[in-house]
Order: structure tokens, then sequence, then C-alpha cells
């Protein structure tokens, strides 16, 4: 059986209120792989990835990550990345992860995807310039997670988002917000590659579980939406 | 109107201060402002985020009186779920574990 706990939301600040080492401590022995989906820290600065990385210390199953937009605030991206990664965190910004897990295989690929809404709502790359830019960037975010699924030889893959990539998952947001909670060109490599399970973060006032188009399990793991410090998912026998 | 509209800038700059001020920190806060009376409701993680929600809304100019219905979200122990998988999976010839 392989174990991955998940998070998202943690939005860690310097002075770090929430002692997440307590909880952590114990991950070791129920999970095998720590999952963060973004939105590690509130304003995306380097010392707050340090209090963070402080925090994740003892863990010692391997942690993938992907960053949320709160992580990219403070303009200083590869700052946050370059500590996360000195504290052992695969970013898979950098490209997918294989983790061996009680003699199987697990693949991660994961970005942050960015915003666009859903279905015959989803905005497309038509008139002003802003608005191409705006749709573009999730069409990038769409082609890397599109990258790393098709990478993957594993036998279980998992794609791990921010953003959301079904409405579902938004279930309790104000729909007004739909649009900047996630978008559908996100569930297209997903389910165009495969995947046994999705992790998404973003939606704080979100539901916790929902489906791609082909039926794939999309879980929230929001802190806020979970009401807990990590959810444990079984997969397999 | 006019009230509505004063009312509402000053709703957005309560809840940009509350999500960039280092003190809070907090994007979820729901703010309302009624007759220069502001509501601050939602569940922060700390008593810590609660009393820095209050003091960073109250630094806000226009604001004349913080009434706090902040709780504390009720953290729950870490549970697991189970990830059924189909008898077939459609994108994968994994049976033999390799792909």
């Amino acid at each position: 059986m392989i174990r991955v706990a998940a998070i998202a939301d943690l939005h860690c600040r310097e002075d770090c209120p929430v002692r997440y080492r307590e909880w952590y401590r114990a991950l070791d022995d129920e999970a095998d792989v720590f999952v963060l989906a973004g939105d590690l820290t509130h304003l995306g600065r380097p010392e707050e990835a340090r209090a963070l990385a402080n925090e994740l210390q003892e863990v010692r199953v391997p942690i993938v990550a992907v960053l949320g937009n709160h992580d990219a605030h403070s303009d200083r991206v590869p700052d946050v990345q370059a500590v996360l990664r000195d504290a052992g965190v695969w970013l898979l910004d950098d490209g997918p992860k294989e983790v061996p897990i009680n003699g199987r295989t697990v693949g991660f690929a994961g970005t942050k995807g960015f915003c666009g809404g859903f279905g015959n709502a989803l905005l497309t790359p038509f008139g002003e310039a802003a608005l191409k830019a705006f749709i573009g960037e999730t069409a990038r975010e769409a082609d890397c997670l599109d990258r790393g699924l098709q990478t993957l030889r594993t036998q279980y893959r998992i794609a791990v988002l921010h953003y959301a990539p079904v409405r579902d998952t938004l279930q309790g947001e104000q729909p007004e917000l739909y649009p900047f909670l996630g978008s559908s060109l996100l569930s297209e490599p997903i389910d165009r590659h495969g995947a046994d399970l999705v992790l998404h973060g973003h939606a704080h006032h979100g539901s916790e579980a929902g489906h791609t188009g082909r039926g794939i399990p999309v879980r929230n793991v929001a802190l806020p939406v979970l009401k807990t410090y990590y959810t444990i998912f079984e997969l397999g026998s | 109107v006019a009230l509505a509209v004063e009312d509402g800038s000053l709703v957005d700059r309560i809840k940009t201060a509350l999500a960039t001020d280092e003190r809070s920190g907090l994007t979820d806060v729901v703010v309302e402002v009624i007759e220069g009376i502001v509501y601050l409701r939602g569940e922060v993680e700390s008593e810590a985020d609660s009393a820095a929600a209050v003091a960073v809304t109250e630094e806000v100019e226009g604001v004349r009186e913080v009434r706090s219905h902040l709780s504390l979200i009720k953290m729950r122990p870490p549970n697991t779920v189970r990830v059924e998988l189909p008898d077939s999976r459609p994108f994968a010839d994994d049976a033999s574990g390799q792909r």
C-alpha cells in the first residue's frame, strides 16, 4: 500500500505561530511521502520559507511540492525555491519525481497552475493582450503538467497543483470567484495521460472531493478545508 | 449610496491590510462595515492571529470600531482516505508494475 500525506495552504509566516513540527513528527510512521500543494508561505518571502523548512526538519520521508500564488507575491520565487531545495524538498517545477515505496514506484508531476474558469465558462485567448496573456499563463502551466505526466513511468501517478483543475472541489466558494480559483485547462493533461489521484489547494472554502471528466479522483487539501495538518491517501493493496 | 461606496472602499482597504500586514497575514477573514463599525468574521488558526486581525484593522484609516466574531479553526487529528483505483485503469498497462 502507498500512503501519501498531503496538505496545502500552510501560509507559513516568519514567526510561524503554528508549530507544525509537533504534527509532522509523527508523519514518518504514518506516510511514505509528503505532498505540499502550494501556498507554503504567506507573502512569498525566503524568511517564511526558512521558517517552514525549520518546521519540516524532522520529516524523514520524501517531500514533494508545488508553489502557490502566495509564494509568488514578493517576486522572490527563485529565493523561496532555493530555501526549499536546501531543505530537501523536491519542487515539481524542476521536473517530475519518482519515489520508490515498498517495492513499487510512485510518480509525482505538478505545477502551480493558474486561473481561467471551467467548461463552457473557460476564458478564451481573444481580445485584449492582457486577457491573452492571462489565459496564456494557464496554458503554459497546463503544458508543464502535460510534459511531467507524459514522462512518468511509474506504477502510480499523482498530479499536484495549487489551483483547482475541476469545479467539483470549489463547491462552497462564491461562484463569482471560480474563474480565479482554477481552470479546466489543467484537467486536460490529467485526463489525457492519466493519473491515480490529483491533489490541489487554493480553494479555502471549497469541498474536499471531486473527479475529472474521466473519473480521476481530485482532492482539495487546503488546510482550511481539511481542518487538519495533513490527510493520508492510501492507494493500492 | 454614497455610504455604501465609502464602506466598500473601506472593506477593500481592511482586507488588503489583513492580507499584507506581517502581523496578520490573513486572507480568509470576512469583513463587513456598517456605519463605520467593522465586523470581522471567519476562522483563524490561533489566538495570536485573532488579536492581530483586530489590531491591524483598528489601524486602518476610517475605522471607528472593530467588533470581532472570529473563531479558532477546530483542528482535527490527521485522517486517512482510501483512494479506490478502478479494476482497469484506462491510461496504463500497469498490471506488471511497469510502464
